[in-house]
């Protein structure tokens, strides 16, 4: 067993490495050095809500703390003056209706799959779980 | 002295001279308070994202003016009760930004 625990160790460390590259993503916003993230900029403020109106999260968009703060308050406030919308349904006619037909309870699930979808960064999640699954599998 | 920007909605389709008294009114409390205003922006009829009082269109505008925080409370008093305002809102702008004129005033984006 110890053995096993041995030789699954570098890996672990190998993918430990490349979350730290993948992580390395700039705050755009820094990056222009911007002072005022304007409500009225509707066009930018767009890249930071999902197809379902949604506020993007920040491991999604890359932004530092406070930036991201700054936008979401923009987004707010341009909601509020009818320039950005609360909810909005996507417009692509394939979610239009799913694998349940579209009515009742499968449309409430269907729309929690998309939630996930929405937010969840796939690779960031799967390499540590792949990870951490490999590493209980070695030891049983 | 703060700067502040009041966004203003107004119904769409109400007359230009109705229009031209709600930004009259705006301006005569601004000065009146001692407070200056300063640049402004139409952007002009646009349809709304959502329905604001059953109105699927509104009049946008954007006003800056420096004024002392008591006067946002009377501005936000008197617009709250005019007919023609569809939705208004009043933001600070940060003093850092406007020194460095990094907070130029949107004018385009008219649709």
């Amino acid at each position: 067993m110890g053995k096993n625990v041995t030789k699954k160790r570098p890996v672990r460390k190998e993918s430990a490495d490349a979350l730290k590259k993948f992580k390395k993503k700039p705050c755009s916003f820094c990056l222009s050095k911007s002072e005022w993230i304007d409500y009225k900029d509707v066009e930018l403020l767009r890249r930071y809500i999902s197809d379902r109106a949604k506020i993007r999260a920040r491991r999604v968009t890359g932004n530092c703390t406070q930036h991201q703060a700054e936008v979401a308050n923009a987004i707010k406030v341009a909601r509020e003056l009818a320039l950005l919308p609360y909810l909005a349904r996507p417009t692509s006619s394939d979610r239009e209706r799913g694998p349940g037909g579209g009515r009742g309870r499968s449309g409430e699930r269907r729309v929690r799959n998309e939630d996930v979808d929405d937010t969840v960064v796939s690779d960031d999640v799967d390499q540590d779980g792949g990870s951490q699954d490999a590493l209980q599998e070695g030891e049983e | 002295m703060r700067t502040y920007e009041l966004a203003l909605i107004t119904d769409s389709s109400i007359e230009e001279s109705v229009r031209d008294g709600v930004t009259e009114r705006v301006e005569s409390i601004v000065v009146s308070a001692g407070g200056s205003l300063g640049e402004q922006a139409t952007w002009g009829r646009r349809s709304l994202i959502y329905p604001i009082d059953h109105h699927s269109e509104g009049f946008y505008s954007f006003h800056r003016f420096q004024a002392e925080p008591a006067t946002v409370t009377e501005l936000d008093r008197v617009l709250s009760i005019a007919d023609e305002v569809l939705r208004f809102k009043i933001v600070r702008l940060p003093e850092r930004a406007m020194q460095s004129g990094k907070a130029p005033l949107l004018r385009g984006a008219a649709r």
